[in-house]
């Protein structure tokens, strides 16, 4: 494997794809249910309401971030032709991604402790 | 003498069922090279140590391998500057079969090359002397013209490991050196190759091959460009026949 | 890859440089269809690539600002003016850098085709760096009275040779890549084929042709510091002489002034062609002490020479006081980097100086062999070294001698030469394929002989080693047989070469697989540097004047009425001294008569 910072970024941006198809796949799945009438949606939405489910859209808004910040990288780059860029701009992806999850996340985290 | 641990792949798949790791202790000087490590290991204790080298000095192409886990051309790194701990590890190129020891196997490599057919094709009828080109068209080639085609960038290439069906860095940065080279008469035909499915969309801008290239070039930014070329490609055509009409006697107007 | 014992082409070439490339190119453009490239490196390694300031041809794009002296500014000619170049100034350059050695009608042959393998060049491909107005740029070289280097920044060899290999590629030559050639094959003059060795399989193969070509370069490697790659091993020339063919004017060995310090590296000449000064360590410019009219920009056997007499002086630079310095820092970082990159990044690399703020510490390193396989003006391989062609037969590029060069080259006429012979021995080769030219039986021991060369290393007593070896013969070369010469150091130096020869029976390969033995290769690269150093000795020892590139301190003089002739070293099947023999030199009396020559 050939290691560098650029397979890395590749690695994580393909790695948050998957990961937000799995939401999306969980997201239908709860929301589909309101097909079956109110009773069914609340039974779901409580299945998905635990402090696992919590932490993990955590990690899942982290995902939606980096995710995005790094294909406006790219997009950049290609762009504006500004590949000596390449790693700067991903070092401030990567800093946007965390402020924003911690913007986004404390107030879950708060709610799961609160709850 | 100060000393430095050479780690180096060997594999003669005549003798040895998988690669392995040895290591030597090599006489260090501030200028040694891990060209010169190499030629000390083969001379001094191991004469069936393999690999390949030539001009030394970064302008054939032949000595690129993998030291620390980056490709480099082992002529020009210097083996102090790449030691951790007093030790530094020599592989051959990522990706592509082992020949032997440090020596692999390079042939898709030139395959792809061939492919986008890397000459020039001349327009029809010709001027007697020099066709005219302006400096800055000169200059937007330096990025490919200065190639040496050693392949470091093609072994680093993530697209690369994962099929060889991929023309590959050098290849498309070859190309780019033909489609914007302003005598070429057949751009078209050749972003219409690099366009189709084994071309420059098969780029996951992951820009090891800028790392990886000793020379500074950027076959990304080339990639990039032929995308961009390719999505209109009629009015590039027009614009190119259009300069070729300049390409003789009379000295050519900016902008062509 | 071929498994059959015997492959046939129409035409096998040894050596994918210029001179190679350009032959297999034309030959197949003109309808031989079945043409073939060996090399002993990817082609795309050969040394041709490694050129850097550019080729010859006086093109008249550019000429001096009147009045502007031997470093001064360059402007376009413009349209409609007088062209300030001609190709007969290039020829007397020529002649007076070769110290009149140099075949006057195959000198005006190079110089003639100049502007036309230029242009040809350009029109399939290669970038050239422009003048503003389109036109190919030119600048200033040594030697040349003109600026008539026409340059792509300064990797101008890497340009043209890919250029050329692509197009042969269009052409479809067919290139074996990693073949080394063992064995010429001729009899009753006769070429009948080579012999190679598959390096990546281990296997030997006869290849039988109707025309061979030799392009395989030069052999700087002869010489512990040297500007040559590893592989410029003269392996073209050992195996020619092996076949009875003479060797020209060996002797005649190029030292090029600015070899980086210790690692004899490159810079390139342009270095001095775009203003460049060498100073010594007294800070003295001090080529006015041997060439004030040129400075710098003198031929490089007397600059080489003025460096080291500098040296010997006890004013040169560096730990041991071996090298000059090369300012380069007044160009100014702008020109630098347009026109001298490659340079510029050797330097950092290589001796950790940069050319914009820092000197940089040079020493004269090897660089080019005038001498080697006598051809005529087609490229036919002289048997006899004077007339008589061994059939089917040629060679061309630095390998060959024509001769072009004489005593000395001057810069940017290495790349002409090997585009301008190589193309016309490859018109020629086409010429004799096409004209019907049978192909000649191949010997049937030929490929026993050759596998007994290799197996040599594999029996009996076998304790020497070939780099002890080999590295015993670059230290003799460089200390006696180098920039000044003498009687007594020659004598050293065959005797020292005959007691290598010795050790080098027990050579000995560490290596014993078949597959990838560069050891082995080593081996044989070795024989033959030990071939051909014995015959650069054996001519320089003869030679008892001072001419070029060759200076003898003990004959410190031209000679024109003894050595106004090229020298002939035949093998002696015995095993004993080349046997040297010599031919006049053809020169235009009326035109260019030897003079003095004075920079």
């Amino acid at each position: 494997m050939y290691r560098s910072l650029g397979f890395l970024s590749f690695f994580l941006r393909r790695l948050t794809g998957v990961a937000l198809v799995l939401y999306l796949a969980t997201h239908m799945w709860v929301i589909g249910s309101a097909m079956q009438g109110p009773e069914a949606f609340d039974a779901r939405l409580a299945m998905v309401q635990t402090p696992f489910f919590k932490l993990a859209e955590i990690a899942l808004l982290a995902a939606v971030w980096f995710h995005a910040f790094d294909g406006v990288r790219l997009i950049l780059v290609n762009w504006f032709r500004i590949t000596s860029f390449r790693a700067s701009l991903l070092y401030a992806a990567v800093v946007m991604t965390g402020l924003l999850t911690i913007v986004g996340g404390v107030p879950i985290l708060l709610f799961i402790l609160e709850g | 003498m100060e000393n430095a641990i050479v780690r180096v792949q060997r594999y003669n798949p005549e003798t040895d069922r998988k690669p392995h790791v040895e290591s030597y202790r090599v006489p260090l000087t501030p200028d040694t090279t891990i060209l010169d490590a190499l030629h000390w290991i083969k001379h001094e204790r191991d004469g069936s140590l393999t690999f390949r080298r030539s001009c030394r000095h970064a302008i054939c192409g032949s000595c690129a391998m993998n030291v620390n886990g980056h490709n480099v051309l082992v002529c020009k790194t210097s083996l102090s500057r790449q030691l951790t701990g007093g030790r530094v590890t020599v592989r051959p190129l990522p990706y592509l079969p082992i020949i032997k020891d440090l020596v692999v196997d390079r042939s898709t490599f030139w395959e792809q090359y061939l492919r986008v057919k890397p000459w020039l094709v001349p327009p029809e009828g010709k001027p007697g002397k020099e066709y005219r080109m302006l400096p800055e068209e000169v200059a937007a080639l330096q990025n490919a013209e200065t190639c040496i085609m050693c392949g470091a960038c093609y072994s680093a290439c993530q697209v690369v490991a994962l099929t060889k069906e991929y023309i590959g860095p050098h290849a498309l940065l070859k190309a780019f050196l033909r489609v914007l080279d302003p005598r070429d008469a057949i751009p078209g035909e050749r972003l219409r190759e690099v366009a189709g499915h084994d071309g420059a969309y098969r780029c996951h801008t992951i820009f090891n091959c800028i790392d990886a290239c000793p020379k500074g070039l950027n076959p990304t930014q080339a990639i990039e460009t032929l995308r961009q070329l390719a999505q209109k490609r009629g009015w590039f055509e027009a614009e190119r026949r259009e300069r070729q009409t300049r390409l003789n006697g009379a000295a050519p107007s900016n902008g062509g | 890859m071929p498994t059959s014992e015997t492959i046939e082409h129409d035409i096998v070439i040894v050596g994918a440089g210029l001179a190679g490339t350009w032959a297999a190119m034309v030959a197949a453009q003109r309808g031989v269809r079945d043409v073939a490239v060996l090399s002993k490196v990817h082609p795309l390694r050969s040394h041709s690539g490694a050129a850097q300031g550019g080729i010859a041809a006086a093109l008249n794009n550019v000429r001096p600002v009147t009045d502007s002296g031997p470093s001064g500014p360059l402007e376009p000619v413009p349209d409609g003016a007088d062209p300030p170049d001609s190709w007969e100034l290039h020829l007397f350059d020529t002649i007076k850098g070769s110290d009149w050695l140099g075949d006057q009608d195959s000198m005006e042959i190079l110089v003639r085709e100049a502007a036309d393998i230029v242009y040809a060049y350009e029109n399939l491909g290669c970038v050239f760096s422009r003048l503003p107005d389109g036109r190919i740029a030119q600048r200033r070289f040594g030697g040349h009275s003109a600026p008539r280097a026409n340059y792509a920044a300064d990797w101008t060899g890497h340009v043209l040779l890919h250029t050329i290999h692509e197009q042969a590629h269009r052409h479809g030559v067919r290139f074996y890549s990693e073949w080394y050639a063992l064995d010429v094959i001729v009899e009753d003059n006769v070429c009948r084929g080579i012999v190679a060795l598959d390096i990546l399989s281990g296997e030997l193969h006869v290849l039988r042709a109707k025309a061979v070509l030799l392009g395989t370069g030069g052999y700087g490697r002869a010489y512990k510091i040297t500007s040559n790659a590893h592989a410029n091993t003269g392996d073209g020339v050992a195996i020619a002489y092996n076949a009875g063919i003479p060797l020209m004017d060996m002797e005649f060995v190029q030292f090029h002034p600015t070899g980086l310090y210790k690692h004899g590296i490159l810079m390139s000449e342009a270095c001095r062609g775009e203003g460049g000064y060498l100073v010594n360590k007294d800070n003295e410019r001090f080529m006015a002490r041997y060439a004030p009219g040129k400075m710098e920009l003198g031929p490089r056997d007397l600059v080489s020479r003025s460096e080291q007499q500098e040296v010997n002086e006890g004013r040169g630079i560096g730990p041991d006081g071996k090298g000059i310095w090369l300012d380069l820092r007044h160009l100014g970082k702008d020109k630098i980097l347009e026109r001298l990159p490659q340079v510029r990044e050797l330097a950092i690399d290589f001796v950790g100086t940069d050319p914009i703020t820092d000197l940089v510490p040079i020493q004269p390193t090897a660089h080019y062999s005038m001498g080697g396989i006598p051809t005529d003006n087609e490229g036919r391989v002289l048997g006899d070294g004077v007339a008589r062609p061994v059939e089917g037969l040629y060679a061309a590029g630095e390998c060959a001698c024509v001769s072009v060069h004489g005593a000395n080259r001057l810069g940017t006429n290495s790349l002409l030469d090997a585009s301008v012979f190589g193309r016309r021995a490859g018109e020629a080769m086409a010429d004799f394929v096409l004209g019907g030219a049978p192909l000649a039986d191949m010997p049937r021991e030929a490929k026993a002989t050759s596998t007994r060369r290799l197996n040599r290393y594999l029996d009996g007593e076998r304790t020497e080693s070939v780099e002890a070896v080999a590295q015993a013969l670059k230290t003799t070369m460089t200390e006696n047989c180098g920039v000044f010469r003498d009687g007594d150091g020659l004598a050293l130096a065959r005797q020292e070469i005959q007691r290598l020869q010795q050790r080098y029976a027990a050579a000995r390969v560490m290596d014993r697989s078949k597959r990838f033995n560069t050891d082995l290769l080593e081996a044989v690269e070795t024989d033959h540097l030990l071939t051909f150093s014995e015959v650069i000795v054996a001519g320089a020892e003869v030679r008892t004047e001072s001419r070029g590139a060759h200076f003898r301190t003990d004959f410190p003089k031209r000679d024109d009425t003894t050595w106004l002739r090229h020298t002939l070293a035949f093998k002696d099947p015995d095993g004993g001294p080349p046997r040297l023999d010599f031919r006049p030199v053809r020169i235009d009396w009326d035109r260019y008569p030897p003079q003095e020559r004075k920079y």
